[in-house]
């Protein structure tokens, strides 16, 4: 296969399979606590960072790394400030970042680096952005792992949970940051416009199959693998694709074939039964 | 002997207007007690406020002595909530992953449970007579088993008393009587149940006392008084 000879093959792959054990990571708990708008704002706001670095001369991903943890901060404190509106808070932020991201946008000179972040540049990743790539996976997985049982509770039942002794306020305030360096690293390679999706789309499949939430998150991973591995296989022998958006059109496949697969097969089974 | 629960002078209201008055009563350990009322009377919000979730405007909510703003040692108290079959619906997990996740005090922070733990998970789901559900996703067991699962789970981390919200909510006769029956069966062994429900007629026959809200105020009914209640409801519809 000649599409390993290529070094910046080679990152793209690599710095895909990484995210791609990432996202379903953050994704399944977005997805179960029903926070999907988040995955969006803090994208939007990561554009925000991105514009912002490119016009101060900074690494745009550090830009959006850093926009997108103050974004994130921002909606926390705006959930303590008003409980009962705790949905305020995305929204606000989800309209700063946009707004930002847009009028910053306008001062940037050479609109194609900033246009890349809309639908990632998955072959295009510099040495710096590789290793923020390697270490927020590390920092991710590693989270991930330690509260994987907190992070499952507060998902399923928030108030046993802290009856349980979870530190839920705590466990939410780091989930936030996860998700924020997430998507913010996710903007660079399959695009801020996409990353929500990426964090829906393998969940999605993996719901269909899994029959425990340990299940569930080893199907998404696998699913995410999967859509990764053949959405940079297709853009790279068909050079008219983005990598980002095939990935994503790949999940969306994926998921339609899934849902055939079990109609096809719960009614295989009830003809055998039958 | 102490109380478990103490609640003196309680008043409580969301905005201006006062939704609990002057409620006060004592649970002692070993009663099977019932917080009766209709929706809208304050069960929920009483609930809250035994759980630490709400601060009283006046008066003072103690559990073992405790105020319940400041009660830490919430293991001691196994709260079921009033199960949602759509909430679990499209929760992907197992009945063992549920249970075994109210083992979190024992288990520790930031690692995951041993064989041992879940051992003690598939006990105590073992002593609601679901052991062969353990591996059974929650979303596709009925209403009554899933309450049975929420019991479980907070029977694994030994409580000395039950707080439970509408046990039988949601559903089929049989199965409420199979839950009050446990419940029945529990207290018998010694764990102090305390149930929130509106069917008084469904609860009365396990009752020891009733603790009736109407108009944000409470009456405490006997046994006799249930009765009595009840004889009086069915005359008078």
């Amino acid at each position: 296969m000649d599409i390993f000879q290529f070094e910046f093959m080679r990152r793209a792959f690599i710095a895909g399979m990484l995210l791609a054990v990432i996202i379903p990571c953050i994704g399944l708990v977005v997805v179960l606590r029903r926070l999907s708008m988040i995955g969006d704002a803090l994208s939007h706001s990561s554009l925000a960072g991105v514009a912002a670095g490119l016009l101060m001369g900074w690494d745009p991903v550090i830009g959006a790394i850093a926009a997108a943890v103050l974004a994130a901060l921002g909606m926390e404190g705006i959930r303590k400030r008003f409980p009962r509106h705790a949905e305020l808070s995305v929204a606000v932020v989800m309209s700063a970042g946009v707004g930002l991201a847009g009028t910053l946008s306008g001062f940037v000179g050479g609109a194609a680096n900033f246009n890349s972040f809309l639908f990632g540049s998955i072959v295009a990743i510099s040495d710096l952005e590789m290793v923020l790539v390697l270490g927020v996976s590390a920092v991710v997985i590693l989270a991930v792992l330690l509260l994987y049982k907190e992070l499952f509770f507060v998902s399923f039942d928030e108030r046993a949970a802290r009856l349980a002794g979870v530190p839920v306020g705590f466990v939410n305030f780091v989930f936030v940051i996860l998700t924020a360096l997430t998507v913010s690293i996710a903007a660079r390679t399959v695009g801020a416009l996409i990353v929500s999706s990426m964090m829906v789309l393998p969940v999605a499949c993996g719901m269909q199959l899994g029959r425990s939430y340990r299940s569930t998150l080893l199907y998404s991973i696998l699913f995410a693998l999967g859509f990764t591995a053949a959405g940079l296989f297709l853009s790279y022998y068909n050079r008219g694709l983005r990598a980002g958006a095939t990935i994503v059109l790949v999940g969306v496949a994926s998921l339609v074939g899934v849902f055939v697969f079990k109609g096809l097969w719960g009614r295989i089974r009830g003809t055998r039964h039958g | 002997m102490d109380p478990i629960i103490q609640v003196e002078d309680l008043t409580f209201g969301y905005t201006g207007e006062l939704f609990l008055r002057d409620v006060a009563f004592a649970v002692m350990p070993g009663e099977f007690v019932g917080i009766i009322g209709a929706n809208g009377t304050g069960k929920s919000t009483l609930l809250k406020l035994l759980l630490g979730e709400l601060e009283p405007q006046r008066g003072s909510i103690r559990l073992w002595g405790q105020a319940a703003h400041h009660f830490r040692d919430w293991p001691r108290i196994g709260y079921v909530p009033q199960s949602s079959a759509a909430t679990a619906a499209g929760f992907p997990a197992s009945a063992l992953e549920v249970v075994t996740a109210n083992l979190y005090a024992s288990v520790g922070p930031m690692r995951l449970p041993g064989k041992q733990h879940r051992q003690a998970a598939l006990q105590a789901l073992a002593a609601v007579g679901l052991e062969d559900c353990a591996r059974s996703r929650i979303g596709e067991l009925s209403g009554g088993q899933l309450q049975r699962v929420m019991l479980a789970r907070a029977l694994v981390a030994k409580p000395r008393a039950l707080l439970l919200d509408e046990p039988a909510s949601g559903v089929d006769s049989a199965s409420a009587d199979g839950m009050y029956l446990l419940l029945q069966r529990l207290n018998g062994e010694g764990i102090t149940v305390v149930m929130v429900t509106h069917d008084l007629s469904r609860a009365a026959g396990f009752l020891g006392r009733a603790l009736c809200l109407e108009h944000g105020t409470m009456v405490e009914l006997d046994r006799e008084q249930m009765a009595h209640e009840l004889e009086h409801r069915h005359k008078h519809p």
